[in-house]
């Protein structure tokens, strides 16, 4: 009696929890870092949150006020990566809009309007982001949209903003697959695309004394379009002038362990290593050197260095020598940059230093502002038609736009040095802090 | 292929095997008594790691230590919860259960995003970067220390099942619970006892993987596929067959970063799930699974 149940018991009902077991992975998989966040879903459907300044709308119509209705303020629909693998570039991002927004209603609005954020979080995923976009403008019927972070989420949502020939001003997607498709309405408010990112870095390197120059490279990096662009820009310069490519690996976006590719990397022997990172595996990647002791000569990441502050708490003293490339620093002598840092450390106390993704977030807004004025619209279409004609003016300096949204400027090579981010290339750039630190000092 | 690297993965697949037993032992455990995968196990270790990050940075508590102060903490909160849901639901549909240890799972990934944010975290202890070198061979301490650690804890759990009251009763619900209701046992109270001790188990792993991985509130849906791995593969329900698939997974994962690529290192699981349920549906130690636990 006993053996004849447990015959039948044992058998049926361990196969059939197995393959649930397995359907759980599976949808685990699928849905893998891609969890749904029940605070994010909540924030989500929240009302859109009024991002900064006077929540109610400036009276009455004036002279200064050409595009009515007056009392309402103008709507920019944003869908950002607020949590998620992306949430700490994507939250400093989302500060620069806030810290924008709150300089904009102080000093009167734009044409006259109160101007209020509209607000989803994105939670890092491109559906969700897409989805979040089509309703901005087609429920919520926002006037104007800003991008999210990284190129990622912006590949996917430009082209809902194309769809509907909206202005899609962005700060952070500058990966060669936002600009393929040849869009007439995306703009990328960095100096630079993706594939020029790690050129200061490229040329600072081949500048060293031959007896100095690395002679391999190790090439980790995160499955990512923008860092994709970047690394394969600089591997294949590196590569032509002879820097032998001994590593190179491509990770996915949820990898936390990085112990056998550290021990990987150090095996291949390499000299530098390029880091193609977005933030949390460049901390972990350094985590994993240093405790095995490896000690490359120059280190460069991609993005995770230039969201200073979380990288800074993260990492301590191991920041030091660390290269990465951007368009700014916080001590920019750019025009309008001091009035940002200080806007932003009124609204933001906490932050002693500003990420550069805020600085991105915060041109965003420069230059739509620009826009906007110049044109004396809300119509989307004058906007893009301006600014495919005119450079603006941020706090990364000046910025242009050819046909289809590519900036024509350059990026800055920048260190950690003594805690301290600073701009070590080029040699004739205004805002030179310190001179680059090459062999890096050890962990 | 560089054989020095080659036994380096090995090392670091050893060690890393070692704390995925441990995350792994409680889901088993849970499963064995109550025929019921708790989807929620990942997030309960993922809350864990929160909990000892915090008294890390409040208390200076370091991160080993807090398991003494997580596991009773958790132990009440898994028995207050078996008792006031789970247990209403005994008897009924099993996947209701398996739904409502999602709704856990949701909850708890929610919580800890509005709490802490969803920015990754990792517990930097002062010796957290610290290893020290056997012939070119780098022994991360913290490792070492979390595989240690989770060997303990599996001992004691080895004992307990073995030779306390608690244990056998336990192993005699598991077996079949009606017979142990006849000589006896109160299934309720054994089964409310069991889950407890699962979910300490996991809090138990949660400052391990504080310690050795970065993690933020969504990574338990990684860690619940791995670990449900784990479980079938050992055999759903097998202490044992758990700490034996732990090893190979865990190597296999570290050694195919090195050997293979890094895009199949992930994969490595699911292929040896797959490879079981096809050819062995029990798992490598289900037939014996009721009576070794």
């Amino acid at each position: 009696m006993h053996r004849s149940n447990r015959s039948i018991d044992v058998p049926r009902v361990s196969p059939l929890l197995a393959w649930l077991a397995a359907g759980a992975i599976i949808l685990a998989g699928c849905s893998g870092a891609a969890s749904p966040s029940p605070a994010a879903s909540a924030a989500a459907s929240a009302a859109p949150s009024v991002a900064a300044g006077s929540p109610s709308p400036v009276a009455s119509a004036s002279a200064a006020c050409p595009i009515p209705p007056c009392d309402q303020p103008i709507v920019i629909g944003v869908s950002q990566a607020l949590t998620g693998d992306k949430s700490d570039p994507g939250t400093a991002i989302e500060h620069g809009y806030q810290v924008w927004v709150k300089e904009i209603n102080a000093a009167g609005g734009l044409l006259g309007r109160q101007v209020v954020l509209k607000e989803y979080d994105n939670q890092s995923l491109a559906d969700t982001a897409v989805s979040q976009i089509e309703r901005l403008v087609t429920v919520d019927k926002v006037d104007l949209l800003f991008g999210p972070f990284s190129s990622a989420l912006t590949i996917p949502t430009s082209a809902i903003a194309e769809k509907y020939k909206y202005a899609f001003i962005e700060g952070a997607g500058g990966a060669p697959g936002v600009f393929q498709r040849q869009f007439h309405y995306t703009f990328f408010v960095q100096p630079a695309t993706a594939e020029h990112q790690a050129d200061p870095f490229v040329t600072y390197i081949l500048s060293l004394p031959a007896a100095q120059r690395p002679k391999t490279a190790a090439y980790p990096q995160q499955d990512d379009p923008f860092v994709k662009a970047t690394e394969d820009g600089a591997q294949a310069t590196l590569e032509a002038a002879g820097i032998k490519t001994v590593y190179h690996a491509v990770y996915p976006p949820t990898q936390t362990d990085f112990a056998s590719i550290a021990a990987a990397v150090k095996a291949s022997g390499a000299d530098i290593v390029l880091g193609g990172t977005i933030f949390g595996d460049a901390v972990a990647q350094v985590q994993a050197y240093a405790s095995i002791n490896y000690q490359p000569k120059a280190i460069y990441f991609t993005s995770g260095p230039s969201t200073t502050g979380p990288f800074e708490q993260a990492l301590g003293s191991k920041v030091n020598g660390i290269f990465t490339g951007d368009g700014w620093i916080q001590s920019s002598k750019a025009t309008g940059n001091a009035q940002f840092v200080a806007d932003y450390h009124a609204m933001f106390p906490k932050e002693v230093d500003i990420p550069g993704e805020a600085a991105e977030g915060y041109s965003v807004g420069q230059v739509l502002l620009a826009a906007v004025t110049a044109t004396q619209s809300l119509d989307n279409t004058k906007i893009a038609d301006w600014l495919h004609a005119n450079p603006v003016q941020t706090v990364q300096g000046p910025i242009g736009w050819d046909s289809i949204g590519r900036p024509n400027g350059s990026y800055l090579l920048e260190q950690y040095q003594s805690g301290k981010l600073y701009v070590v290339a080029p040699a004739n750039d205004p805002n030179k802090g310190a001179d680059p630190v090459y062999p890096k000092p050890n962990w | 292929m560089n054989p020095e690297l080659l036994i380096q993965s090995v090392v670091l697949g050893i060690l890393t095997g070692g704390v995925y037993a441990l995350m792994a032992s409680g889901l088993t455990l849970i499963f064995g008594i109550m025929r019921v995968v708790n989807v929620a196990h990942g997030a309960m270790i993922v809350m864990a790691a929160y909990v000892s990050w915090v008294l890390y940075k409040t208390f200076n508590l370091d991160p080993i230590a807090s398991i003494v102060v997580v596991m009773p903490i958790f132990f009440v909160a898994g028995a207050l919860v078996q008792w006031t849901i789970l247990r209403r639901l005994g008897g009924r549909d099993l996947t209701l259960t398996v739904l409502v240890t999602f709704g856990f799972a949701i909850i708890l990934e929610g919580l800890q995003g509005s709490l802490w944010s969803s920015s990754f975290q990792a517990i930097n202890t002062p010796y957290s970067l610290s290893s020290f070198e056997i012939g070119g061979i780098y022994v991360p301490l913290v490792r070492l220390l979390a595989a240690g650690v989770a060997l303990v804890l599996l001992g004691a759990l080895y004992l307990l099942l073995a030779r306390s009251n608690l244990g056998r009763a336990i192993r005699a619900t598991t077996q079949d619970p009606r017979t142990a209701a006849l000589v006896g046992v109160n299934v309720e109270q054994v089964t409310m006892l069991a889950f407890a001790l699962g979910v300490s188990m996991a809090a138990a792993a949660g400052p391990l993987l504080g310690m050795i991985f970065a993690f933020y509130p969504a990574t338990h849906w990684l860690w619940i596929g791995k670990l449900l791995a784990i479980v079938v593969l050992g055999g759903l329900g097998s202490l044992a067959g758990t700490f034996v698939a732990a090893m190979i997974l865990g190597l296999a994962e570290q050694v195919a970063t090195v050997t293979v690529s890094l895009d199949w290192a992930p994969m490595v699981f699911y292929i040896f799930l797959f490879g079981v349920l096809i050819v062995r549906p029990r798992g490598l130690f289900g037939t014996t699974a009721r009576e070794s636990l």
